[in-house]
């Protein structure tokens, strides 16, 4: 039995990054820890008797303030003098204590000790240059899915033009080591070619080989952007049952290579994706709806690591998606062909492909023109018989009442622009909680000409500064759950205390900020990590502010997730205590960054008037 | 409050707490002081058959609490010990394997002069150190004592005339200076606990910690403890 109270090994063992270390190895820390009661009386000769030391608070308030006259407001948790230790000369601080309390004084020469373990080295140098500490953002399995394709494609290309042999074809995949070739025509792509069509088209057939490729090929493949990314690929090749996807330059739709399902298999170790795979395959409602009814207790029992909450939501968007086409499929085999260019527009999370278990539907249906009675009547009956269906599948029906089965939300293109212009001319703080919804929005079956159509024109109207500065305040008005002492404002939630709503006071926040960027420059896709990957790259943020705010969207994400699943509940409200300590740790770090963005965005956009 | 109204006068019949403060401490200033925070856990509530189980001190002066100067024995013990050891998680093997009542008492007395005690109800650890001095037929050297319940009370009162059931209790008084909560029944966390209660007391009496331990007599919290038939080292 070691001679160190209890209560002090406890203490510096759950406290992040401490609560990495060996019990041994925090037992030395402890051993040589001094306990201080920090007080303004003795604050002076305390700092400077422990000035060669790691502070860590127990309890107290304190506010630290930097060399540059920055502030920080520190509590129960929280460290400081690290900087000092870390670069010495550097780090000079001021204390003052808003209310005394218990801190531990850690010294340097067992700081330094901690300092080569990998994590807590991470851990301070986070700290100390202020970032969010994204270990495990980066240690996520599924990070992949969110970059885009290019820089996943490892070969170039391997193509032949369509007048080819097909022997000659075949050499060319032998030579290259590929199950798969593109087909060109003046280096656009017109087919592809795979294993599978030369032995089932050419060798069991006794073909000629002789013959041009074209003969053989699967003409007007489906294929993907290379901004887009893996998950989309794979949601693609699942739901259409195929296995190699030509990808192509975005502006000049130049062939750039191939994603073949052996590139998903190597990387993709779980597979939350099956379950887009077995709605693709659902013949009739019925069938559709039992395999929707399956997906909360398929995600419970699938989804167990960090990476796979990463991808859930997109999945479930997916999955929703795929529900939606297929109930559309059903409603035109029944009642014919449209009598009018269509599109089936989703708005909010299934449009950012952040759904949870909760999330109701939101959705519309965009026209091509104002549609006659007998037009009408289609479409209505098409917007209730998708919506109820959906509903069956267990995705919830709007309270809103934000749904196609809406008849204000059955709209022509030029009505939405329409529409559109009246939000840009009235943005009061109603009209905003009413419209915000529908800034998030993305295609989903139908005519996507019209909704690129009415993303077009309504692209410079967004662009309106009184507009976009309405929005900044809007964005603002909703705080992160921090006070001015750095401790977490709880609710209280199902009779526990300590209660913190990630998707009001976290998660929403991060997207009206990208949306509010993303509308300034008038870039249309909805999706939040996506959002911020292009605004770092074009520079509207800084890529590292844009990186920062990804991974605590991520992150936040992530612990949503897990609430849900473990908990097995359709709310956002999670109990802090469930938390590890470093977890307290970066939601408090994200918080704080989340708080820093939405003041930036306040500056930028609103002229700093919040 | 009857029960330990009782135990207190069984303990003082035993115990005679002198008045005068040894001349080493009288003109000390609290932040000059060193403490020595100590807490024992006891097989019984009954003076003539208690049993030490376990001790536990840790040492702090003004530059805050040593955790390197931390003591903790579990107490060997042969007899019965009613329940003891099973609200303070021992197993036989666990008493069996510790130091003898002597070593521990022999160890704790040389801190009656450097030191200053800290305890939480100072009359009942004083009283069973004093019954155990005389059990191992050795002197009891004249200590200094802070009590922190004593200093909770003398607070107390002074803001109610009727202090609540539990008012005084180690972790309702730390709960008022909003330290964190500790484990209880082990006497080395214990004592840690009391020595930040002292602490978080001092700043709230005297922020500059100049006052001296014989000004602080007034609140009933610095008791002089020795044997009744030895004389008192120092008056005030």
């Amino acid at each position: 039995m070691s001679d160190i109270p209890h209560q002090v090994t406890d203490f510096i063992s759950k406290s992040a990054p401490f609560d990495v270390l060996d019990k041994d190895a925090v037992s030395a820390i402890a051993t040589k820890t001094k306990v201080i009661y920090l007080t303004p009386d003795n604050q002076t000769s305390l700092l400077k008797e422990h000035q060669a030391s790691l502070f860590l608070i127990q309890t107290g308030q304190f506010t630290i303030t930097d060399e540059n006259g920055n502030e920080r407001f520190l509590s129960d948790g929280d460290y400081f003098g690290f900087i000092a230790l870390m670069e010495p000369g550097k780090g000079q601080i001021e204390v003052e204590i808003d209310s005394p309390g218990v801190v531990y004084c850690i010294p340097k020469t067992m700081f330094d000790v901690a300092l080569e373990n990998r994590r807590v080295k991470k851990f301070f140098t986070a700290a100390k240059d202020d970032v969010l500490l994204n270990q495990a953002v980066e240690d996520s399995n599924s990070m992949w899915l969110y970059k885009p394709l290019h820089e996943q494609l490892t070969k170039a290309p391997v193509q032949t033009a369509q007048h080819t042999s097909i022997q000659s074809a075949a050499q060319k995949m032998a030579e290259h080591g590929v199950s798969s070739l593109i087909v060109t025509e003046d280096d656009h792509l017109i087919g592809i070619v795979t294993d599978r069509d030369l032995r089932n088209r050419v060798v069991a057939q006794g073909m000629d080989i002789h013959l041009p490729v074209s003969e053989i090929m699967t003409p007007r493949p489906a294929y993907m952007l290379h901004n887009q990314n893996m998950f989309s690929a794979i949601a693609l090749m699942s739901e259409k049952n195929i296995h190699h996807l030509p990808v192509l330059h975005a502006d000049d739709r130049s062939p750039m290579g191939m994603v073949t399902t052996s590139d998903v298999i190597r990387k993709q170790r779980g597979n939350v994706l099956y379950m887009i795979g077995e709605l693709s395959k659902a013949p009739n409602l019925y069938e559709l709806t039992r395999i929707a009814w399956q997906m909360p207790q398929y995600f419970a029992a699938n989804a167990k690591r960090a990476g796979d909450f990463d991808i859930a939501g997109k999945v479930l968007s997916q999955a929703t998606d795929i529900m939606t086409r297929q109930l559309i499929a059903f409603y035109i085999e029944q009642h014919g062909q449209p009598p009018l260019g269509y599109c089936w527009v989703v708005y909010g999370s299934q449009a950012r492909e952040d759904q949870t278990m909760g999330s109701d539907q939101d959705n519309a249906l965009l026209l091509a023109a104002t549609p006659n009675t007998s037009q009408a009547q289609y479409f209505e009956s098409m917007a209730e018989y998708v919506c109820k269906g959906l509903g069956k599948c267990g995705i919830k029906l709007c309270d809103g009442n934000i749904m196609a089965s809406n008849p204000e939300l059955r709209l022509s293109v030029d009505a939405a622009v329409l529409q559109a212009k009246k939000w840009v001319a009235q943005p009061t703080p109603e009209a905003i909680l009413e419209f915000n919804i529908f800034l998030d929005a993305r295609a989903v079956e139908g005519d996507r000409a019209l909704f690129k159509n009415l993303q077009q024109r309504r692209k410079p109207l967004f662009k309106n500064d009184f507009f976009l500065a309405a929005l900044a305040r809007a964005a603002n008005s909703d705080a992160v759950p921090l006070s001015v002492f750095n401790k977490f404002v709880y609710r209280k939630h199902n009779g526990k205390k300590d209660g913190i709503n990630l998707k009001v006071n976290a998660i929403a926040l991060i997207n009206n900020l990208a949306r509010l960027y993303s509308l300034s420059v008038g870039l249309t896709v909805p999706n939040t990590v996506e959002r911020l990957n292009l605004l770092g790259q074009i520079g509207i943020i800084s890529k590292e502010d844009a990186t920062n705010l990804r991974d605590i969207w991520l992150f936040l994400n992530r612990l949503r997730w897990r609430h849900q699943l473990r908990n097995n509940v359709t709310d956002n409200i999670i109990s802090v205590s469930e938390l590890s300590s470093l977890e307290k740790h970066q939601l408090k770090a994200s918080f704080k960054a989340i708080h820093r963005a939405q003041q930036a965005v306040v500056m930028k956009l609103s002229g700093g008037i919040a | 409050m009857a029960f330990w109204s009782h135990l207190r006068d069984k303990i003082t019949s035993l115990m005679v707490e002198h008045k005068g403060l040894p001349d080493t401490f009288k003109h000390t200033p609290i932040n000059a002081c060193n403490w020595l925070a100590v807490d024992f856990e006891y097989s019984s509530l009954e003076i003539s058959t208690a049993k030490f189980m376990s001790a536990g001190w840790v040492e702090g002066n003004h530059t805050g609490i040593d955790i390197q100067s931390s003591y903790y024995r579990l107490i060997r013990a042969q007899g019965d010990l009613a329940q003891t050891p099973i609200i303070h998680g021992l197993t036989p093997r666990d008493i069996a394997r510790g130091v003898h009542v002597r070593d521990m008492y022999e160890h704790i007395c040389q801190f009656a002069t450097s030191h200053v005690w800290v305890l939480h109800n100072a009359q009942l650890d004083m009283g069973m150190l004093k019954e155990l001095s005389k059990r191992l037929q050795q002197p009891l050297p004249t200590i200094v004592c802070i009590d922190t319940m004593q200093l909770a009370l003398y607070q107390l009162h002074k803001k109610m005339d009727v202090i609540p059931t539990g008012g005084v209790l180690l972790s309702n008084c730390r709960e008022r200076y909003e330290l964190a909560s500790a484990p209880a029944h082990n006497a080395l966390s214990d004592a840690m606990a009391t020595l930040e209660l002292w602490m978080a007391q001092m700043h709230s009496l005297d922020p500059s910690g100049c006052m001296t331990l014989n000004e602080l007599k007034n609140t009933g919290a610095v008791k002089v403890f020795a044997r009744h038939n030895e004389s008192a080292r120092g008056s005030v």
